[in-house]
C-alpha cells in the first residue's frame, strides 16, 4: 500500500517534468533524424541554416543532425540501419561498396517515383543521378559535383615564367588547360630546377593516389574505355590502365612529388601547396572551400585541366558526387524526409550551396550571374558541364579499392609495377564481379 | 679487529653543518656506543665509518689504514641496520652468503661461513626461507649473521634492536654482549636506549648536535657527567635540576642558597664563584633521601609510579619546584601525602648556568674496573 | 612458534578446501557472483556472439547470411596480410616490453634519487599517457614528416641524411616508428609504476648491497629490479595485452598502411568488418585476436603462479 502510493507519486512527477520541460508542443513533435558529413566549417553552416528554415516552414517538426566524418559514418550506418535505430535520412558514400549493400538489403526506399512526382528527373543533372541508380530504380539524392583537377599557384608559375603555357579551352574558354601533357612537363621540371616541389602529394591516406590514378585514366583512357570496363567487356590490365599508371610511377621517378609521398597526409601535402612551397597540386574540386579560407592571399590560386593523352580524347576530367542523400526504407517519415530534400535541391538553395558552402550541386540551369562568385568557383561550375569520367573509389567494389590504393603506395615504394597493380585490379574486379558485388546501374 | 680512528671529522648537507671536526679514537676489540638525541648525528657517524656517506672534512683511518675516500666495500666493516635490510627475494642462505658470492669465495666456503654464523645465532633451520617468513626477532639474527659471515674489521650497528619488543630486545642485548665477547671484534652501536647503551658499552661517546659531549666508561658517564646536558641526558628517571644561587665561598665549600633548601654548602676546587651567580644543582633521583625525620625539602606527593624493584615519586616542593624520588623496592605513600627529603651534598652535581661542570659528586663508582 | 602458526592456518585451510565443498561453491558463488553478473551479458554474450558471426559470410546488412562454417579462419591462415598483422601484433609485444619498460625503469630509478621536485618530474613523462591519441598521432606525425619533421632535420645535421627517410610512409619503418610513439604513450606509465615500486624498496637495502661490495650494476639487478617483480609482472601483462589489441594509434598514424605494411589484427579487423564489408572475416579475426589475448594472459598468470 505504502509502496504504491509511493510509486504514483513517482510517476506523477515524472510526468509533471517531462510536460515542465516539453512545454506545450508536446503533442505535435515529429522528429527528422539526419546523418550527414558536413563536417566542414561553412557546409555545416549552411546545413543548420536549411534545418532552422525548414523547421519554421513545418512547425511541430524538430531535425536532428548526427555530423559524422566518413570513416565513423562507414563504421556506423550499416548496423544502426539493421537494428533499425538508424537515422531517416542519410548521406553516404554511394557506390556498390557502400550504398549498393544498403540498397540490397532493402534497407534504403526507392526513390524512383518521387524524382517523377516532385520534377527531379529534370531538374538535377542525369550523370549525378546515375551513379545513385542500381538496377534502373533510383535510390539517392545527390549533392554535391566533385571533379579533379589541377590547382596552380600563379606566382609560382609567374617565377617559372611558364604563365604562358595556360591557354583557354577552345570549346569552354572560361576553363584553363595546357597546349599538352608535355607543357605540363615543362611546369614541372622548371619547379624541381628551381627547388620548388612540382606536385603538392601527401599519399599516406592511398585515396589521394586514387584520385591521381582516375584523372591519368581518363587523360589515357577516356571515359568510353572505363564505361567498357564497368559494364561491358573490358579489362582492368587494358595497356591504357597500365599507361596511367605509367604515368603516375613517371611522375614519381622524375620526382615531381615530394619526397617519400607515402609519409605525407593528405593536409600535410595541401600545405605545402597553400604556403608557396609547391607549383601545383592535383586533386578536385572539393578543395575550392579550403583554398579560399587558409591560403593568405587565394586570387594567386586557380586551376587548369589537364590536356588528354591523344587529341582525340575531349578535355575532361574524373568525377563524382562524392557521398549521395538517401532515405531508410524503415524511416515513419519519408514524405518529411523528401520534403527536406526537396527543400535543399531547390534552385535558390542549389545557389546556396555553391555561393556558401563552394559545394557544386548537381541541379541544372542554376543562374550564377548575380551570385558574385569567386572566378574560380565560376570556373568549377562551368566545369561540371564537361561530359566527365569517373572518379573511380566510390563506384568501385572495395577489393578493388584495396588493389588499387595500395598500388599507389606500392608503385612509390618500387615494390609493385604498373603491369601488377593492374593484374591486381583485375583480378580483384572480377572476384566481385563473379560474386554479384559491382555497380549494375542498369 | 681493527681501531678506528676519526680525525677532525666534518659533516655538511649542503649548508646545514651536521658534524663538526670530531675527534675520536676506537681502540680494537672495543664496544662504543653512541648515544645522543635525535637529529645529533649519530647515524651520520656511523654512515661516515661505513663510507655509505661522503666525509665533508676530516680523516678516518680503521686499523691505521686510510679510508676517508675507500668504497664500503673495502673498509673491512659491516653493518647492522635498523629496519634489516634482508633481501627480500633471498633466501636467509643467500641474504648471509651476498657478499662472499659478490667477492668471489668458492661456494663449498661460503656455506661454511654461513652455517658458522648461523650456528652462532642458532638460525641453522630458518636457512631455507624467505625473510617475509620469519619474525622480527629472527630477521635480527639474519642481519646481524650477514654481518658476521663477512667476519668484518669493524661491525657497525644502528639501532639494530629498536624494532624488537622490550623481551627480545632484552634477549638480543645479551646475545650481542656474548657475541662480541666471542668474536672479540670492534663494534659501533648506535642506540637511544640508555638501558643498551650502559650494558653494552665499553665506552660510551655521548653526542649533542654533532658534538661530543663526553666519551667515557658507562659507570664514568653515568656517575661523573662532564656536563648539565650529559647529566640530564644519562640516567632513568633523570636527574633533578635545581636553579640555585651562590653565596660566600669559604674553606674550599660554596655556600648555596634555593628557597625550598635548607642551607647547602659544596667543596669546590679551582676559581671562587661571583656572589649571586646563578648556578644548577643536579641530584639523580637515586640519590635523595625519602622519608628524612627532620630538615631536609618538604614535599607534597604527586603521583608514584610502582616498578616492582623500584618506586618512583613525583612530588612539588612549596614554591612549586618538580623532585623525583626513586627508592628501591616499595614504599608506603600516595599522592597528597607530605615527607621530607634529604638531600647529601656529596651526592650533588654542581654546574654552571650555561651547563658547565663546577663540582661533580666526589667519590666515582669503586667498583668500576677495566 | 610463528612456524607453529603457519602450520595451524594451513591444516585449517586444508579442512575447509577439503571437507566442505559445497560449502566452498556457495562462497565462490557469493564471491564471484557480481562479477559474473556482468561477466555474463558484456563479455561472454558478445564473444559467443562474435563467435556465431565468424561462421559466416557476411557484409555486415545483408538480409542474408552463407554459412561457411570455419571458412573465414581458413582464410585467415592463407591470408598474407592476416599474417603481417600478426607478425607486427608479435613486433609490438616485444617492443612494448623492452622499449617503454627498460626507459621507464631507467627513469624511475634516476628520478628517485631526486629529493626535490620528484612529484613534478614524473608528471612531465606521465603526460604522454593522459594525452588524446588524436593528439599524440599528430605531434609524432609532424616528428616523423619528411618535409618540415625535426627528426628528419635532426638526422641531416648530424650528417646521417642518408637515415632520414619517410617513416610512417615506409613500409619497413612504419611500424617501429608507431611503436616509438606508443612507447612514448607508455613508458611514463611505467616510470610511475616502477617508482611506486622503488618507493617500497628500503634504501638500506642499497646500502646493505653497497657495503656487501655490490656495484651499481650488480646492485641494479640483484637488488632494485627483483624488488620491482610485482611491477614488472604487471607491466609485462599490460604490454602483451595492449600490445595485442593496439589499435588508435595505428589508426590514428597510418591506419595500417602503407600497402597494410604496419596492420595489426585490430586495424585490419576493423578494416575488414567496416571498410571492406567482411564482417564475418572481420568476426574471425576478433575470435582469434581474443584467443590469443586469453592465452597470453592465462599463461602470464600460470608462470606467476608458479613463482
Ligand atoms: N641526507 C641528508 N640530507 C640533509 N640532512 C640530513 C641528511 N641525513 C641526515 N640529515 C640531518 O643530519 C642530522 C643528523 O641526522 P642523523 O640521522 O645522523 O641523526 P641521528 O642522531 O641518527 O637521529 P635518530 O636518533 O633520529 O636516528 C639531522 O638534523 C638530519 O636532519
Ligand atoms: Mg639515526
Amino acid at each position: 500500500m505504502g509502496i504504491s502510493l509511493f510509486k504514483t507519486g513517482l510517476l506523477a512527477s515524472a510526468l509533471l517534468s517531462v510536460a515542465l520541460t516539453t512545454g506545450p508542443s508536446l503533442a505535435a513533435t515529429t522528429v527528422l533524424n539526419v546523418w550527414d558529413q558536413f563536417f566542414s566549417e561553412e557546409p555545416n553552416k549552411l546545413m543548420n541554416e536549411f534545418v532552422a528554415e525548414f523547421q519554421k516552414a513545418h512547425p511541430g517538426v524538430e531535425i536532428k543532425r548526427n555530423v559524422l566524418d566518413t570513416d565513423s559514418i562507414r563504421a556506423t550506418l550499416p548496423a544502426a540501419l539493421t537494428a533499425g535505430q538508424g537515422p531517416d535520412l542519410f548521406y553516404y558514400d554511394a557506390g556498390p561498396a557502400f550504398l549498393g549493400p544498403l540498397v540490397e538489403a532493402g534497407l534504403v526506399a526507392d526513390l524512383t517515383q518521387e524524382y517523377a512526382a516532385r520534377g527531379w528527373d529534370k531538374s538535377l543533372v542525369d550523370w549525378p543521378v546515375e551513379r545513385v541508380t542500381y538496377g534502373n530504380k533510383i535510390w539517392g539524392v545527390p549533392n554535391e559535383i566533385e571533379y579533379t583537377n589541377v590547382y596552380v599557384d600563379l606566382a609560382v608559375l609567374d617565377q617559372l615564367g611558364m604563365k604562358d603555357k595556360l591557354v583557354a579551352d577552345k570549346d569552354h574558354p572560361e576553363l584553363l588547360t595546357l597546349k599538352s601533357l608535355d607543357d605540363f612537363k615543362a611546369i614541372l621540371e622548371a619547379s624541381k630546377a628551381k627547388g620548388i616541389v612540382p606536385i603538392a602529394f601527401g599519399n599516406r591516406d592511398p585515396g589521394r593516389g586514387g584520385h591521381l590514378f582516375s584523372y591519368f585514366l581518363t587523360l589515357t583512357a577516356g571515359k568510353d574505355l572505363v564505361d567498357k570496363i564497368l559494364f561491358g567487356d573490358g579489362r582492368w590490365d587494358d595497356p591504357k590502365v597500365i599507361d596511367a599508371w605509367k604515368l603516375y610511377k613517371d611522375y614519381s621517378t622524375a620526382g615531381y612529388y615530394p619526397p617519400s609521398p607515402n609519409a605525407i597526409s593528405y593536409d600535410e601535402g595541401n600545405a605545402l601547396f597553400f604556403n608557396g612551397a609547391a607549383a601545383t597540386n592535383i586533386t578536385g574540386t572539393w578543395l575550392v572551400g579550403d583554398i579560399m579560407g587558409q591560403v593568405a592571399d587565394p586570387s594567386k590560386i586557380d586551376f587548369f585541366l589537364l590536356p588528354s593523352v591523344s587529341a582525340d580524347l575531349p578535355l575532361s576530367a574524373a568525377a563524382g558526387i562524392g557521398s549521395t542523400f538517401a532515405v531508410a526504407e524503415k524511416s515513419p517519415n519519408k514524405q518529411l524526409a523528401l520534403d527536406f530534400l526537396d527543400f535543399i535541391m531547390s534552385k535558390d538553395a542549389g545557389k546556396r550551396w555553391l555561393k556558401e558552402a563552394n559545394i557544386v550541386p548537381p541541379i541544372k540551369d542554376i543562374d550564377i550571374k548575380g551570385l558574385d562568385l569567386p572566378p574560380m568557383m565560376q570556373r568549377v561550375v562551368e566545369g561540371a558541364t564537361l561530359p566527365l569520367s569517373y572518379n573511380l573509389d566510390v563506384v568501385m567494389p572495395a577489393e578493388w579499392n584495396d588493389a588499387m590504393k595500395t598500388g599507389t603506395q606500392s608503385l612509390l615504394d618500387g615494390s609493385s609495377t604498373p603491369e601488377d597493380v593492374a593484374a591486381r585490379m583485375e583480378q580483384a574486379w572480377e572476384k566481385a564481379k563473379a560474386e554479384g558485388r559491382i555497380w549494375k546501374a542498369h | 679487529m681493527a681501531s678506528v680512528e676519526l680525525q677532525g671529522i666534518g659533516k655538511r648537507f649542503g649548508e646545514l653543518s651536521v658534524i663538526a671536526d670530531l675527534d675520536l679514537k676506537i681502540d680494537e676489540g672495543e664496544f662504543v656506543v653512541f648515544v645522543g638525541p635525535s637529529g645529533c648525528g649519530k647515524s651520520t657517524l656511523l654512515r661516515m665509518i661505513a663510507g655509505l656517506e661522503d666525509v665533508s672534512g676530516g680523516h678516518l683511518r680503521i686499523g691505521g689504514r686510510e679510508v676517508t675516500d675507500l668504497d664500503p666495500a673495502k673498509r673491512g666493516v659491516a653493518m647492522v641496520f635498523q629496519s634489516y635490510a634482508l633481501y627480500p627475494h633471498m633466501s636467509v642462505r643467500d641474504n648471509m652468503g651476498f657478499a662472499l658470492s659478490i667477492d668471489g669465495t668458492p661456494a663449498g666456503e661460503r656455506e661454511e661461513r654461513v652455517m658458522a654464523a648461523a650456528r652462532i645465532l642458532k638460525i641453522e633451520h630458518l636457512v631455507d626461507r624467505r625473510p617475509v617468513h620469519l619474525s622480527g626477532g629472527q630477521r635480527q639474527r639474519v642481519a646481524i649473521g650477514r654481518a658476521i659471515v663477512r667476519d668484518p674489521e669493524v661491525f657497525l650497528f644502528d639501532e639494530p634492536l629498536s624494532n624488537l619488543d622490550a623481551a627480545l630486545r632484552g634477549e638480543m642485548r645479551m646475545e650481542l654482549a656474548r657475541l662480541h665477547q666471542r668474536l672479540g671484534a670492534t663494534m659501533i652501536y648506535v642506540t637511544h636506549d640508555q638501558v643498551e647503551a650502559m650494558t653494552l658499552a665499553d665506552r660510551i661517546v655521548v653526542l649533542d648536535r654533532g658534538r661530543i659531549q663526553q666519551v667515557g666508561h658507562p659507570m664514568d658517564i653515568y656517575g661523573r657527567p662532564d656536563n648539565l646536558f650529559v647529566a640530564t641526558f644519562i640516567g632513568s628517571p633523570k636527574m633533578n635540576v635545581l636553579d640555585v644561587v651562590a653565596g660566600e665561598t669559604m674553606g674550599g665549600l660554596l655556600a648555596l642558597s634555593h628557597p625550598d633548601l635548607p642551607p647547602l654548602a659544596l667543596a669546590v676546587d679551582g676559581p671562587s664563584m661571583a656572589q649571586g651567580s646563578p648556578l644548577k644543582l643536579g641530584v639523580r633521583p637515586n640519590d635523595l633521601r625519602f622519608d628524612v625525620a627532620e630538615g631536609g625539602i618538604v614535599v607534597k606527593v604527586d603521583f608514584v609510579e610502582r616498578h616492582g624493584d623500584q618506586t618512583i615519586v613525583n612530588c612539588e616542593t612549596e614554591s612549586g619546584l618538580t623532585l623525583n624520588v626513586a627508592i628501591p623496592g616499595n614504599v608506603d605513600t600516595a599522592p597528597g601525602n607530605t615527607h621530607r627529603l634529604g638531600l647529601d651534598s656529596a651526592r650533588c652535581h654542581l654546574f654552571a648556568d650555561d651547563g658547565r661542570l663546577i663540582s661533580r659528586r666526589p667519590e666515582s663508582n669503586p667498583a668500576r674496573s677495566r | 612458534m610463528t612456524e607453529r602458526l603457519d602450520q595451524q592456518s594451513a591444516s585449517a585451510a586444508r579442512r575447509r578446501g577439503g571437507g566442505r565443498p559445497l560449502g566452498t561453491a556457495i562462497r565462490y558463488l557469493i564471491f564471484l557472483g557480481p562479477a559474473a553478473l556482468l561477466y555474463v551479458p558484456f563479455v561472454l554474450k558478445p564473444l559467443i556472439e562474435t563467435f556465431g558471426l565468424s561462421l559466416f559470410a557476411w557484409n555486415g546488412v545483408s538480409a542474408e547470411r552463407t554459412f561457411v562454417g570455419l571458412a573465414n579462419y581458413a582464410r585467415a591462415l592463407g591470408d598474407p596480410i592476416f599474417w603481417i598483422s600478426l607478425r607486427n601484433n608479435l613486433y609490438w609485444v616485444v617492443t612494448s616490453i623492452v622499449l617503454p619498460m627498460a626507459t621507464g625503469l631507467v627513469i624511475a630509478v634516476l628520478l628517485s634519487a631526486v629529493r626535490r621536485g620528484q612529484r613534478i618530474y614524473a608528471g612531465i613523462f606521465f603526460t604522454p599517457v593522459v594525452l588524446n591519441l588524436i593528439i599524440v598521432g599528430l605531434v609524432w606525425g609532424i616528428i616523423y614528416n619528411p618535409l618540415i619533421g625535426p627528426l628528419n632535420r635532426l638526422l641531416r645535421a648530424v650528417g646521417l641524411g642518408s637515415l632520414a627517410i619517410g617513416w610512417l610512409g615506409d613500409r619497413y619503418a612504419a611500424t617501429p616508428a608507431i611503436m616509438v610513439a606508443g612507447a612514448w604513450t607508455f613508458f611514463g606509465f611505467c616510470a610511475v609504476i616502477f617508482l611506486q615500486g622503488l618507493r617500497t624498496l628500503d634504501r638500506e637495502q642499497i646500502e646493505a648491497a653497497t657495503i656487501d661490495g655490490a656495484g651499481p650494476f650488480r646492485r641494479f639487478r640483484k637488488i632494485i629490479v627483483p624488488a620491482l617483480s610485482d611491477q614488472v609482472t604487471l607491466l609485462i601483462v599490460m604490454s602483451i595485452i595492449g600490445s595485442f589489441k593496439v589499435f588508435d594509434i595505428v589508426y590514428v598514424m597510418t591506419k595500417g598502411g602503407p600497402d597494410h605494411a604496419s596492420e595489426v589484427i585490430a586495424t585490419y579487423m576493423y578494416w575488414q568488418s567496416f571498410m571492406n564489408g567482411s564482417l564475418g572475416y572481420g568476426a574471425a579475426l576478433a575470435v582469434m585476436l581474443t584467443a590469443v589475448v586469453a592465452g597470453a594472459s592465462l599463461a602470464m598468470m600460470a608462470l606467476r603462479e608458479r613463482d
